[in-house]
C-alpha cells in the first residue's frame, strides 16, 4: 500500500545573497514527511533547520534569501510554483508555523482574543475583512457589550473597557484545551501580560483552531521552561493524535526529538546527514556527528568519567571545508572525504546518510 | 523689608499636597485615570518653570522694567501706577510671586500703545492660529500618513521614490520660500487661489462664536462665508504643512518598515493572513505609535511656525499680532504671545504624552 | 578535611518594583519583588556545588549577590572564614581576586570594542600587574582554554560561540581565582560546544584546585558537573544534596516534577504524564505557606498555611516540605532511575 507523501522537498538549495558573498544555507535538501507523521529536524545553530522551514512555507526574505533550484510538493502541488496569493491560500490551513519565540510572534497591540479571533476567521472562509482597521470588530456572537463608538474610533485602549468582551464558544474551548485555566481572563490579555509559557500555549490553540495539514514548528520549547517544555511536547503529540497534523519539528536538541519524533532528520552545515527512524537512529547512528552530537549529551554522573567531545567548531558557511563538510571534525576521516562530496545513500530501507564510511562496496 | 510668612506656609502646604496626591495616584498603579491624573499634576511644576524663564527674561534681563512695561511714551503717572500694580518695588521673588498670580488671573498686562489688555488681543487673534495650525495638522494627516504608508508598501519602487523625493524636497525647503512659491504659482499665475486674510473683503464675518471663521460660518450655516474662508485657508495651511510632510511621512514608512520585519509579522503570515489584512491591521496600528506621538509634538511647532506664513499671508493670528507688537515696541504684548506659544507647547506635549500611553497598550497606564 | 570555602546565612535579596524619587521622599514602601529570601548553603572547597532552578527562581541573582554584585537586602556570606558582606571598597576588593564569575551570554558579556587580549589582561591590569608578567600570564591562559595564540588581537565578533566562551573563562582564570561563579555557562552553545567547554571546565577544576558554582537549568550538566547540588524555586531552596542522591531519590515534590519533565535522548523512556500544571508564581506576590503549594499535586491544609524549612530528611539530604518522609519510599517515574547512557558506540572503521 502505497502512501501518499504529504510533503516532498526534492533537492532544495537555498542562497543568502549579499553584496559581498553568497552563503548556501540549504545544499540539495531532500526530505519527505507522510499524513500524521511528526518529523524532528536536529542540528546546531548554522545547519539550516530554520531555513528548510521558512523555505516550506515561503517565509524567506526575499532579498537576501533565493530559492536556487528544487521542488518542494505539498499535496502534489508544487509550491514554489505558485503565486503569492496562492500561496496565502495554503498557509493557515495547509501549512502552519510556529516559532520559537511566543512573545514576539503575537501583536503587542491586539488582545490575546482577538488574534484568535483572527484563526477562527481564517478558518471560516476568511472574513478577516471586517477585523482590521481603524474600526475594528470582532465576531459578534462573541461579543457581549460593546465600546463606545468614539473609543472605537480612535483605537483607543482604554483599560476599563478591556473587560468588556465576554468570550464564549470555541474560543474559549480552544484554550481550555491547551490547559489553560480561566480562559475568558487570559482572552482579554495583551501578548506582554502573559508569560512565554502560557504565550507558547496560546500559538498551539491557533494552530488546533486551523487545523493544518502540515505543523512546522521551529524550536518552540527553546524559550520556555522545562516544565512548560513537557506540557507543549505534550500538546504538539495531541495535535498529531487528534487532528491528524503532521508535525515537521526544528529542534537543537536530541532528547526533544526523542521525546515526539517518528522520524529524525540531522542537518550538518547546510546539508542532510542523516534520516532514519527514531529508534534506529538512537539504536545505531550511522553517522559520526550523529554519533557525537548523542556522545555530547552530558548523561553520565561525574565519578563515571568524561564526555566524548566532538572537537572543533561549527563551519563557517561563507567558507565551507571542501569535500564532506564535518570532515575536519571527523574521528573516522579518510581521504576521500578531504574531496569528494558524499551523497545520501540508503544502507538500509527508509535509513538515508551520506558517509563514505557506509557507500555500498 | 515686608516678608510674607503666610506664603510660605501655604506654598509649602500645596506642595505637599500635590505630592502626596502624585504618589498616591501612583500607587493606584492601575487606570487612565490615575495615569492622566499623574501627568496633569506634573503639568504644575513644567508651568511653574515656565513661569520662572519668562519671569526672568520679563523683568530681570530687561535693564529698566518700569519702562518696558509702561512704553516709551508713559507719563510719569502711568508710570507710578504701573510700577504699584506689578509690584516692581518689591524684592524679585515677591515679584515673581505677584507675577505668577497675574498670570494665573488674566492679568497679562496692558498693551502701551493703544491701552487694551494683552489678553484681550490675544484672544482676538489666537483663534485663527488655532484654526491654521489644525487645518495643517490635518493635512499632514490625511495626505502625510497615507503617502508614508503607501512609500513602505512600495519600497525600493517607484512610488517609493517619488514619495521621498517629495517629501524631502518639502523638508528641506524654508517655510517661506515654499509659501511665496505658492503664491506665486496658485495666487497669482493660475489665480486660483486668494493670497491674503481669511475672508475676502466684500463678505462679512459670520457671528463669532468661537472665533474661528469656518467653523462660526459652519455653524451659523452660513454657506458663502464657509466656501469662501476655506478657500482662503488652503495656501496657508499648505504652506505651514509641507515642513511636517518631511518628519510625518518620512517617520510613518520609516516606521512601518521596522514593523514589517518584526516576528509577528511574519507569524501572521504564516497563520494564513492575506497580505492586505497584515499590512492594515497589524502594520499600521503598530506603526502609527510612533507617528501619533510626534504629532502631538508637531502640535506645538505648528503653533510657534505660523508666525512667518502668517506674516506673509496677512492671516490674522498672534504671529502676525507679534510681528505688529515688536514693530511698535509693545513689550507686555511680546511676553505675552511667548507665554501663550510656550503653553501651547507645553500642552501639545502632554496630549502626546497621554496619546502614547493610550494607544500602545505596552505601556504602564 | 573539607573546610568549608563558602558559607551563606540567610541571604536575602529583594528588589523595588518601582522606585519613584517622590516615593522614596515621601517613604512609601514600593512593592519588592522577592528575588532570594532567606537561603543558607554552604560549598566546601574543590567542590561544585550545582544550584538548579527555572527562569524566576532567583539564582542568577543569587550567585551575582554571593559574589558582592549586587547588594544584599540582608545575610552573612563568609568567604574562606572571612565576613565579607559587610566590607567595602578596598577590602572589597581584594577578595575579588579570588572570586570570579563566568556569565551566560558570550555574546554580550565581551565588550565587543575590545580586542581579546585586552580582554583578558583587563584584570590583571586592574590589579596593577607589570607589562611583560601580564603578557606571559595571558598567553598561559590562553593556551589552558585552547585558544589559538596567534587570534588574540581580534575582536570578539571574529569567534565562535565557543571560542567567546573559552574567552570568558579565560578572562575568569586570569587571576587565579579560588571560587567561579559560572551562570549557565553552556546554555547559549551548541551541543557539541558544550561537551567541549564542560570537559575544559573539569579539567581546570582539577588541575587548579577549583571550586564552582554551577547554575543551570539543565539538569544533565549538573549531573555530569556537580558533587552536590541544590534546587531552588521562588527565591528558596526546597531541596539539597549529592547529585546522585538527589536525582535518584528526589524528596520534594518540585524536583521530582522537574526530573520527570526533561526529556531523555532516547525514544524507549518517553515522558507518559504531565507532570506539573500552572505557571512560575510571581516573585513579588509569592503564596502563603509553601511556595509550591498552588502546583503541588500532594497538597495538604498544611502547606497552605505553614511554610516548610528545609530540613534534613536522610544524611546529607535535605528538603523543605512537610511530607518528605513519605517520597522516599515512592515510586518515581523512569526517567529518574538512573543514568540513562545512550549508545556511545564507536562505529566500525571501514576497512
Amino acid at each position: 500500500m502505497q502512501t501518499v507523501n504529504l510533503l516532498e522537498v526534492k533537492d532544495l538549495t537555498v542562497t543568502y545573497r549579499s553584496a559581498v558573498r553568497g552563503i548556501t544555507a540549504l545544499n540539495n535538501v531532500s526530505l519527505t514527511i507522510e499524513p500524521s507523521q511528526i518529523v524532528a529536524v536536529v542540528g546546531e545553530s548554522g545547519c539550516g533547520k530554520s531555513t528548510l522551514g521558512l523555505g516550506i512555507i515561503r517565509l524567506l526574505q526575499k532579498p537576501p534569501a533565493e530559492v536556487d533550484s528544487g521542488k518542494i510538493l505539498f499535496k502534489g502541488n508544487d509550491l514554489l510554483k505558485l503565486s503569492e496569493r496562492e500561496m496565502a491560500g495554503f498557509r493557515g490551513t495547509g501549512i502552519s508555523m510556529i516559532f520559537q519565540e511566543p512573545m514576539s510572534s503575537m501583536d503587542p497591540v491586539y488582545t490575546v482574543g482577538n488574534q484568535i479571533n483572527e484563526a477562527i476567521e481564517i478558518r471560516d472562509g476568511r472574513k478577516a475583512s471586517k477585523s482590521y482597521g481603524p474600526f475594528p470588530r470582532t465576531n459578534p456572537e462573541l461579543r457581549k457589550n460593546t465600546q463606545g463608538g468614539i473609543t472605537r474610533l480612535l483605537g483607543v485602549h482604554l483599560p476599563s473597557s478591556r473587560k468588556e468582551f465576554a468570550w464564549t464558544g470555541e474560543v474559549v474551548d480552544v484554550l481550555k484545551r491547551v490547559q489553560i485555566a480561566d480562559p475568558e481572563q487570559v482572552l482579554n490579555k495583551y501578548p506582554h501580560e502573559l508569560s512565554g509559557g502560557m504565550l507558547q500555549r496560546v500559538m498551539i490553540a491557533q494552530a488546533l483552531v486551523e487545523k493544518p495539514s502540515l505543523l512546522i514548528a521551529d524550536e518552540p520549547t527553546s524559550a520556555v521552561d522545562v516544565t512548560t517544555q513537557a506540557q507543549v511536547l505534550q500538546l504538539i503529540q495531541e495535535l498529531r493524535n487528534e487532528i491528524n497534523s503532521s508535525i515537521l519539528l526544528i529542534t537543537h536538541d536530541l532528547a526533544v526529538a526523542a521525546q515526539v519524533a517518528d522520524r529524525i532528520a540531522v542537518m550538518y552545515a547546510g546539508e542532510l546527514v542523516e534520516l532514519s527512524d527514531v529508534r534506529e537512529l538512537f539504536d545505531e547512528p550511522l553517522h559520526p556527528y550523529t554519533e557525537g552530537l548523542l556522545n555530547s549529551q552530558p548523561h553520565k554522573y561525574r565519578e563515571e568519567g568524561w564526555l566524548d567531545a566532538v572537537p572543533g567548531d561549527v563551519p563557517d558557511l561563507k567558507s565551507p571545508p571542501p569535500g564532506c563538510r564535518f570532515h575536519p571534525r571527523c574521528k573516522y576521516v579518510l581521504d576521500r572525504c578531504r574531496a569528494e562530496h558524499p551523497e545520501l545513500v540508503e544502507p538500509k530501507p527508509k535509513r538515508g546518510v551520506a558517509c563514505f564510511l557506509r557507500y555500498p562496496r | 523689608m515686608d516678608c510674607h510668612p503666610d506664603w510660605v506656609c501655604t506654598s509649602t502646604i500645596i506642595v505637599k499636597y500635590l505630592c502626596d496626591a502624585y504618589t498616591n495616584l501612583r500607587e493606584q498603579q492601575t487606570g487612565t485615570i490615575s495615569y492622566v491624573g499623574r501627568r496633569l499634576l506634573l503639568i504644575i511644576p513644567v508651568i511653574l518653570g515656565v513661569t520662572l524663564v519668562t519671569f526672568v527674561i520679563s523683568f530681570v534681563t530687561v535693564p529698566n522694567p518700569v519702562r518696558a512695561w509702561a512704553g516709551p511714551r508713559a507719563t510719569p503717572g502711568a508710570i507710578a501706577a504701573l510700577s504699584a500694580r506689578y509690584h516692581l518695588h518689591d524684592p524679585i521673588y515677591m515679584q515673581y510671586y505677584w507675577y505668577t498670580v497675574n498670570l494665573v488671573t488674566g492679568n497679562w498686562g496692558l498693551v502701551p500703545s493703544s491701552g487694551r489688555e494683552v489678553l484681550s488681543d490675544i484672544a482676538l487673534f489666537f483663534p485663527a492660529t488655532l484654526e491654521l495650525a489644525f487645518t495643517s495638522l490635518l493635512i499632514v494627516i490625511l495626505i502625510g500618513i497615507p503617502l508614508g504608508f503607501l512609500a513602505a508598501t512600495y519600497r525600493g519602487r517607484m512610488p517609493d521614490h517619488l514619495i521621498r523625493f517629495f517629501y524631502l524636497g518639502a523638508y528641506c525647503s524654508p517655510p517661506f520660500f515654499v509659501a511665496l512659491l505658492m503664491i506665486l504659482i496658485f495666487g497669482y499665475t493660475l489665480r486660483i487661489f486668494p493670497t491674503q486674510g481669511e475672508l475676502s473683503a466684500s463678505l462679512n464675518f459670520p457671528a463669532h462664536i468661537t472665533g474661528m471663521v469656518i467653523i462660526d460660518s459652519l455653524l451659523t450655516q452660513n454657506w458663502p462665508d464657509f466656501t469662501d474662508a476655506v478657500w482662503h485657508i488652503v495656501l496657508p495651511a499648505t504652506s505651514l504643512s509641507m515642513l511636517y510632510f518631511g518628519i510625518i511621512t518620512r517617520v510613518t514608512r520609516a516606521s512601518l518598515l521596522e514593523i514589517l520585519e518584526k516576528d509577528f509579522i511574519r507569524a501572521a503570515f504564516a497563520k494564513g493572513l492575506g497580505k492586505r489584512t497584515v499590512l492594515l491591521k497589524h502594520g499600521l496600528r503598530n506603526a502609527m505609535i510612533p507617528t501619533v506621538t510626534i504629532l502631538g509634538v508637531l502640535l506645538g511647532g505648528l503653533l510657534s511656525g505660523s508666525v512667518v506664513i502668517e506674516t506673509i499671508f496677512q492671516w490674522p493670528g498672534i504671529g502676525l499680532y507679534l510681528e505688529r507688537s515688536i514693530l511698535s515696541f509693545d513689550f507686555p504684548s511680546i511676553v505675552g504671545v511667548a507665554v501663550l506659544i510656550t503653553l501651547g507647547v507645553v500642552t501639545a506635549n502632554l496630549v502626546a504624552d497621554i496619546l502614547y500611553a493610550l494607544i500602545d497598550p505596552r505601556i504602564k497606564v | 578535611m573539607t573546610e568549608n570555602i563558602l558559607q551563606v546565612k540567610n541571604l536575602v535579596k529583594y528588589f523595588p518594583v518601582s522606585h519613584s524619587i517622590l516615593a522614596r521622599v515621601m517613604r512609601r514602601t514600593a512593592l519588592q519583588v522577592h528575588a532570594v529570601d532567606d537561603v543558607s548553603l554552604t560549598i566546601a572547597k574543590n567542590e561544585t556545588l550545582g544550584l538548579v532552578g527555572e527562569s524566576g527562581s532567583g539564582k542568577t541573582t543569587f550567585g551575582r549577590t554571593v559574589l558582592m554584585l549586587e547588594r544584599r537586602t540582608s545575610g552573612t556570606i563568609t568567604f574562606q572564614d572571612q565576613t565579607i558582606s559587610e566590607m567595602k571598597g578596598d577590602e572589597l576588593r581584594a577578595f575579588r581576586k579570588k572570586m570570579q564569575i563566568v556569565f551566560q551570554d558570550p555574546y554580550s558579556s565581551l565588550d565587543p570594542r575590545t580586542r581579546v587580549n585586552d580582554i583578558i589582561a583587563e584584570p590583571l591590569r586592574a590589579f596593577g600587574t607589570r607589562k611583560d608578567a601580564e603578557k606571559e600570564t595571558v598567553k598561559r591562559v590562553a593556551t589552558a582554554v585552547n585558544l589559538p595564540i596567534d587570534g588574540l588581537s581580534r575582536f570578539p565578533h571574529e569567534f565562535s560561540g565557543g571560542q567567546r566562551q573559552r574567552i570568558a573563562i579565560a578572562r575568569a582564570m586570569v587571576l587565579e581565582p579560588q571560587f567561579i561563579v559560572l551562570d549557565e555557562p553552556t546554555s547559549a552553545l551548541d551541543s557539541s560546544v558544550q561537551a567541549q567547554i564542560l570537559n575544559l571546565l573539569r579539567k581546570m577544576q582539577e588541575q587548579l584546585g577549583l571550586t564552582y558554582l554551577l547554575i543551570t537549568h539543565n539538569v544533565g550538566v549538573v549531573r555530569y558537573m556537580a558533587n552536590r547540588m541544590t534546587v531552588m524555586y521562588c527565591g528558596k531552596l526546597v531541596e539539597m544534596g549529592s547529585t546522585r542522591e538527589v536525582l535518584e531519590q528526589p524528596l520534594h515534590p518540585y524536583t521530582v516534577a522537574l526530573i520527570s519533565s526533561i526529556p531523555q535522548p532516547d525514544p524507549t523512556k518517553r515522558v507518559k504524564t504531565m507532570p506539573v500544571t500552572g505557571e512560575v508564581p510571581s516573585a513579588v506576590n509569592p503564596p502563603r505557606g509553601c511556595r509550591f503549594n498552588p502546583r503541588c499535586r500532594h497538597v495538604q491544609d498544611k502547606c497552605r498555611v505553614i511554610e516548610p524549612a528545609l530540613r534534613e530528611i536522610l544524611p546529607g539530604h535535605w528538603a523543605a516540605c512537610h511530607f518528605a518522609e513519605e517520597f522516599i519510599s515512592m515510586d518515581l517515574p523512569p526517567q529518574s532511575q538512573k543514568s540513562s547512557s545512550p549508545p556511545s558506540k564507536t562505529l566500525p572503521r571501514a576497512g
